[in-house]
């Protein structure tokens, strides 16, 4: 073979699989292509977790849980009341709450848009006029005919920051009006760093006899929402090493670590996610909205555990949080956490973790309204709780535990509303910069 | 030193007294009533709707609503330790000594209402009698008059006290007994002179003056 013979066999062979290689390399390209494209859509259609019967049920609950704020806002102030009881005061929680049903209520058509417009003005013009305040922030409770404060109520944090959150959010709904610039004012009144007291956690509150409370906002709960308004305000914002200033403390559940609240009650894994949508937020690695999820599906497995010791927990019930008890108000929940609990459970609990857990949370709200519907159903929705070993049924409604079904619910049906708007909101988008979040 | 004005008398005329005594006490009893009894309602009402049974459990039903709030949010400080306030035996109690407290204060307002309104009533007796004095006084030394004017005594002339009601009266009465006793004075005076020419004209001219029924 000469040279010339053996250099073109080798430069064929070369060729043969260069050829080879371009028409394989091209395949292996498109397949990997397509794998990675396509792997994003589903190739069979998910079957959807709510029926349309449950999805009806739903909007029936969510209708008559806003029922409440109709019923019981005064309609001289707009302050709403704690609780349906006869004598119950306001509570700025819950007319934070209510704020955010109005604008809900309108969306849905079950309010007109000027009733709903002018409900809400009603409030601010109380907030801003008629009720006493320190430092922007408001009495936890206040008289409903007058907006003063009562019995030895604090200025609350929390609470006020719920109330700052439902006004943000139900301006949001009326863009462009004069609602918008006075709940802006309302929220740049508010000085949150004079709460954090000189510390570097922002305190539960405030009484003007004796001065700051002596507890601070030191590890995961319901606070989150005060954080991202702290830290998001324009005027008085506190600095960012407040948002690191917590406590992310994890136990493992299944697995899978948790970071807890100390009470384990669920309403601390829903109230800032009523608001805020956590989904894709990563704090340090921490996805709280899949916190909330295994939170929720631990407080499940921990009725499922205890229901040979409460007979309430049988047929998968479930829903340990704070609520109205048999031996009155108690902060209710399980493990992860200290997990009180005896046998007392609130429909909202399950409710308010609908976006977390669709399928857990629906199949108990169907057997609480088709098993214990005559007793705990009212016109104003679900009532507080219930305890079958102490035969123990409350005949009352909570304000903020309403609300927070109303808010949820929304969420679940109309495709995260109350998120989409929230989350447009400039405070907010300032608060995931400076927290860091991912 | 007496006063000249000092009533002698309460009864000057005592069917009228009585009479039109009895109507302004009548009326101001059933006034007065009216503003007591919506007094009563208006304010006892309210005091009775505010420690009734219902509101003070309600009251305390908050009390321990709003400890039991504070209590669920420091779980770690204790609070929650404190047996709850809707368990102490002695809110049953103290809403017992409550209405007790209050049976009490509305007994003693009842007695003082009773006692205040037979006062009220003696006052209103007595100055309902006053009150028609004033004008019986008056209405009787006017009888007394006419009676002299009966007599032909045409010298009276009245002097009421200062604020009895139809002093008014006094100064009509005077200045016609007064223009009447002119002319008879007149007349007099005329038939004691000698008599002249013009005599029974002059009289004929005063009489004249006179409008009787015999024209």
């Amino acid at each position: 073979m000469s040279h010339c013979e053996t250099a073109f066999q080798a430069k064929s062979k070369q060729s043969q699989f260069l050829d080879c290689f371009d028409s394989h390399f091209g395949f292996l390209t498109m397949t990997v292509i397509f794998f990675f494209f396509f792997r994003c859509i589903p190739l069979y259609a998910e079957p959807e977790v709510l029926s349309a019967q449950d999805r009806l049920l739903l909007k029936q609950i969510q209708k008559d849980s806003l029922n409440y704020f109709l019923t019981y806002t005064n309609p001289e102030t707009g302050l709403t009341q704690d609780s349906s009881r006869s004598g119950s005061p306001a509570s700025i929680a819950a007319t934070g709450f209510a704020l955010a049903s109005f604008a809900i209520g309108s969306a849905n058509g079950w309010l007109s848009y000027r009733e709903a417009y002018e409900k809400i003005e009603r409030t601010l013009d109380t907030l801003e006029q008629h009720t006493p305040n320190e430092h922007g922030f408001f009495y936890h409770f206040v008289d409903s005919k007058t907006g003063k404060r009562v019995w030895n109520s604090e200025i609350s944090s929390i609470d006020t920051a719920l109330l700052i959150a439902g006004a943000l959010l139900a301006a949001s709904y009326f863009k462009g009006t004069g609602l918008e610039v006075r709940v802006k004012r309302l929220y740049e009144r508010v000085d949150w760093n004079w709460m954090r007291n000189g510390t570097m956690q922002m305190c539960h509150g405030w009484k003007p006899k004796e001065g700051f409370l002596p507890y601070y906002w030191d590890m995961y709960s319901e606070h989150l929402i005060l954080q991202a308004l702290a830290l998001g305000a324009q005027t008085h914002a506190v600095p960012e090493h407040v948002w690191k200033s917590w406590r992310r403390e994890k136990e493992n559940w299944q697995g899978n670590p948790i970071v807890y609240s100390y009470t384990g009650s669920l309403f601390t894994y829903q109230f800032s996610h009523a608001f805020i949508n956590f989904r894709g937020l990563s704090d340090d690695g921490i996805d709280y909205f899949e916190n909330s999820k295994l939170a929720t599906l631990a407080n499940q497995n921990f009725c499922f555990l205890n229901q040979t010791q409460y007979q309430t927990y049988q047929d998968g019930v479930w829903g340990l949080s704070a609520s109205l008890g048999p031996d009155g108000y108690q902060a209710y929940g399980s493990e992860p956490g200290i997990g009180l609990h005896d046998g007392t459970i609130a429909p909202y609990a399950a409710i308010g973790s609908i976006v977390f857990t669709p399928k857990e949370s629906i199949n108990v709200i169907r057997t609480l309204y088709e098993k214990y519907g005559q007793r705990l159903y009212g016109n104003y929705g679900f009532k507080d709780a219930f305890n079958l070993d102490r035969n123990w049924w409350a005949n009352e409604y909570l304000g903020i535990d309403q609300g927070i079904t109303v808010m949820m619910i929304e969420n679940q049906l109309s495709d995260g509303a109350v998120w989409n708007h929230f989350m447009k909101l400039p405070a907010i988008k300032l608060w995931i910069q400076r927290a860091g979040l991912q | 030193m007496i006063s000249k004005n000092r009533r002698k008398h309460f009864f000057v005329d005592k069917s009228f007294q009585l009479h039109y005594a009895i109507y302004i006490v009548l009326t101001l009893i059933v006034v007065s009533s009216v503003g007591m009894i919506g007094n009563y309602y208006g304010i006892w009402a309210s005091v009775i709707q505010a420690f009734s049974e219902e509101s003070l459990q309600e009251s305390l039903t908050t009390s321990a609503q709003m400890n039991e709030y504070e209590a669920s949010r420091h779980p770690s400080s204790g609070l929650n330790q404190m047996p709850s306030l809707r368990m102490y035996r002695e809110t049953a109690l103290l809403s017992q000594h409550q209405k007790e407290m209050i049976r009490e204060i509305m007994d003693e307002a009842h007695r003082k209402t009773i006692a205040l309104g037979i006062l009220l009533l003696f006052f209103i007796g007595w100055g309902s009698i006053f009150l028609t004095h004033k004008v019986a006084g008056p209405l009787f030394k006017l009888a007394q008059y006419f009676q002299e004017l009966k007599k032909r005594n045409l010298t009276v002339r009245i002097k009421f006290r200062k604020f009895d009601e139809v002093n008014y009266l006094a100064t009509h009465f005077n200045e016609a007994t007064a223009t009447v006793d002119a002319s008879i004075s007149r007349i007099k005076r005329i038939l004691k002179e000698p008599a002249n020419d013009s005599t029974i004209s002059e009289i004929e001219k005063e009489i004249s003056k006179f409008k009787t029924t015999s024209e």
